[in-house]
């Protein structure tokens, strides 16, 4: 499965809560782009155990430091994944929400 | 609705599709039917993987796709039980092993022409890959 969503480490901090919610291990590949349409800044391999989940602070990542753009999670297994983001010059503001599936269109027929 | 129509007189096989004309071909010069079926596979191949590409991301500038019969006796038809496809793919914002594993999972599980013949036929898949 694909879930689509959006990160930001300008002005932001960005955390993940990845969560895999099948009872099989599930390997993800995470890849974060400049802005929308720009290049993979950073791809990140990363195996969930049944049913684990984990946070992912996006800030231990120094080469997207101060970017911001489209994370795309790939998976073998269901899992979901929620995004939190704080301000860094107002930690009352708060973002969260849940990266949204991206489904394969049909095939060319 | 798909109507073929073969004039043997003419040399000619016509189709259409829901009563428009869609295609003639002259026997005789072009693609046979079985080259049809391998275009078609390649054409959905194609097609099915540029869309697994572009929905991670990638930038395509081409793919290209070969295929070849190397079980073929004497050109027959019934004879063909492999396809050997060869991927060529120009893109960006993918690495060459992701190319490959996209490639490879989107004829088995996508490709709508892919999944029907692969009751009858097995496939040996080859990607190269070129940076975009």
């Amino acid at each position: 499965m694909l879930l689509k969503g959006w990160y930001s480490q300008n002005g932001w901090k960005t955390k993940l809560i990845l969560m895999n919610m099948s009872n099989q291990p599930s390997r993800l590949r995470l890849k974060l782009f400049e802005g929308e349409n720009g290049r993979v800044l950073v791809t990140i391999h990363m195996k969930l155990k049944p049913k684990e989940m984990r946070f992912y602070e996006l800030g231990r990542i120094k080469r997207i430091a101060g970017k911001a753009g489209v994370i795309l999670i790939e998976s073998e297994e269901l899992i979901a994944c929620a995004c939190h983001l704080i301000n860094l010059e107002d930690e009352m503001k708060v973002i969260d929400y849940k990266l949204a599936r991206v489904d394969m269109q049909s095939s060319c027929c | 609705m798909i109507k073929v129509i073969f004039d043997p007189e003419n040399d000619l096989l016509m189709s259409e599709i829901n009563g428009k004309k869609s295609m003639n071909l002259k026997i005789s010069e072009g693609p046979s039917p079985l080259e049809l079926l391998l275009i078609s596979l390649g054409a959905c191949a194609a097609i099915t993987l540029y869309k697994s590409l572009v929905i991670r991301g990638g930038k395509v500038k081409s793919i290209e796709v070969t295929l070849m019969r190397p079980d073929t006796v004497d050109n027959r038809c019934d004879h063909v039980k492999e396809i050997m496809m060869e991927y060529s793919i120009v893109a960006g914002n993918i690495t060459p092993n992701e190319a490959e594993e996209i490639a490879m999972s989107s004829l088995r599980n996508e490709c709508t022409i892919a999944k029907i013949l692969a009751q009858k036929m097995n496939y040996h898949l080859k990607v190269r890959f070129k940076k975009a």
